[in-house]
Formats: structure tokens, sequence, C-alpha cells
């Protein structure tokens, strides 16, 4: 007989989507973040 | 573009994985784990491999072009090494009865997971752009001599592990169907490991030139 035991390959598969995801976003905003601080500099330097 | 073509990628893999792949008889559906779980793991090996040849090489050329190769390809493997650690207690819990046993695979695999977060807290530690770089490119080529252990503790210890069906002499022992899907989600998480990987380089390349006109500010 097959165990039924969905619930673990579910779990694991939305924790390595989140886990991916959740990387890729932090990537985006340190980005956004050193861009942020890129543009600062350079309107602080044309001061 | 590569973003959309690894997404993609994924998406199909998942799907094969959950839909049109049938199910282990003895397992049950857990056993799907094994088309995130190694994966993952074949992708943290490889990107730890990357660390630590962009290591050796940045200290023999010094460019830093490979310390940040080496930088991102770590921090993309401490994602993927993560993944492995928490997909495999998720699978162990179904099949083994345990969520987690101090057998050499797992625990080899965590100390690998703490050497590279110990890298990059490294990296962070340390101001001196060229020192930083000497000191990582040590600590990423020394700590992926793991990997082989890792690779061969199902055969050199006794272990709760099962023994490798895919990477192993011979023949994969696993049905067409799985072999097909395994593959594939293989592929896709390569294409997803170059998405991050190029990202995360980009970033680095960023940090580098704002660490640079600080340093020409001062």
């Amino acid at each position: 007989m097959i165990p039924h035991n969905e619930g673990f390959y579910q779990a694991a598969y939305i924790a390595a989507l989140a886990m991916y995801t959740a990387y890729a976003a932090s990537i985006w905003w340190r980005g956004r973040r050193l861009r942020a601080r890129v543009a600062a500099m350079r309107a602080e330097r044309m001061r | 573009m590569l973003w959309v073509i690894a997404v993609l990628a994924v998406g199909g893999a998942i799907v094969r994985a959950t839909m049109f792949t049938p199910i282990e008889a003895v397992q049950g559906a857990a056993q799907k784990i094994y088309y995130v779980h190694v994966p993952a793991a074949i992708v943290a090996f490889t990107a730890f491999g990357l660390t630590a040849l962009c290591g050796v090489l940045y200290l023999w050329l010094k460019d830093p072009r490979l310390d940040r190769v080496a930088e991102s390809s770590a921090e993309v493997g401490v994602v993927f090494t993560s993944v492995v650690l928490i997909t495999g207690p998720i699978w162990a819990k179904p099949i083994w009865g345990t969520w987690w046993t101090w057998d050499a695979r797992l625990t080899l695999t965590l100390f690998l997971w703490f050497v590279y977060v110990g890298y990059l807290v490294l990296r962070g530690a340390i101001e001196d752009r060229s020192l930083r770089a000497r000191y990582a490119a040590v600590l990423g080529a020394l700590g992926a001599l793991l990997i082989p252990f890792i690779h061969l503790s199902v055969y050199l210890f006794r272990t709760l592990h099962p023994m490798p069906i895919l990477l192993k002499p011979g023949a994969p022992s696993l049905p067409p169907e799985m072999l097909t899907t395994i593959l594939l989600a293989i592929g896709a998480f390569v294409l997803l490991f170059a998405a991050l990987l190029r990202a995360r380089y980009r970033l680095a390349e960023m940090g580098d030139a704002v660490e640079m006109e600080g340093e020409g500010a001062r």
C-alpha cells in the first residue's frame, strides 16, 4: 500500500520556492539600495 | 532573458515532477522531494567548486572579477545548501521517522554550510579589499575539500542516507520517467543558478564601484 504523505512533499516544494524567491528579492532590494547610494554620492560630488 | 528562461524551466520541472511523474510505491509522494533536494545539492556543490576554482585563480592572477565570481557563487551556494538542509529533514521525517540524525552525510553537509556562511561573514569583516579577497580565496578553496567527502560519505561510513542512484559508477538506477524528470529538474535549477549568479555578480560589481568611489572621496 502506498503511504499518504503528500503534505511533506508539498511543504518541501513550498519551502524551497520560498527560499529561492526570497533570495532573488534580496538581490533586487540590495541592488536598489546600492543604486540609490551611487546616485546620492554623485549628487554630493556635483555640489 | 536568462531569468525568464530559468523561471519557466523551474516551473516546468515542478509541474512535471508533481503531475506527470509516477508516485514511488514504497515511499509514496514524499519521494517527489527528490526532484528539488538532489538538484539543489548538485548545484550547491558546483557553486562551491566554482568559488574554490575562482579563489585559486584569484591568488594566481589577482583579477578582481574572479573574486567577485567566487563571492557571488559562495552566496548562491549557501542558498542552495540551505534548501538541501531544509528539504532533507522534511523528506526524512516520513521515511526515517526523524527530522534529523547526526549521520556522516547530513553532518558534513551542515559543516559545509557553516564553512561558507563563515566565508561570507569573513568577507563582511575585512575592510581592505585585497586582503579580504586573499583570505576569502584560501577559505573558499579549503572549504570545497569537504565536497568529495560528502559525496563519498555514504560509502565510507555507516549511514541512514541512501546511496546515490544518479551520480554513481554505472547507469542510474531509476525508471525512465523518474530519470527524465530528475535530469530536467537538474537542468532547470542549473539555469536558476546561472541567473542568480549573474544577478549577484552585478551586485558585487556595483558594491565594488561604490567602495572605490567612497575610497576616492576620502
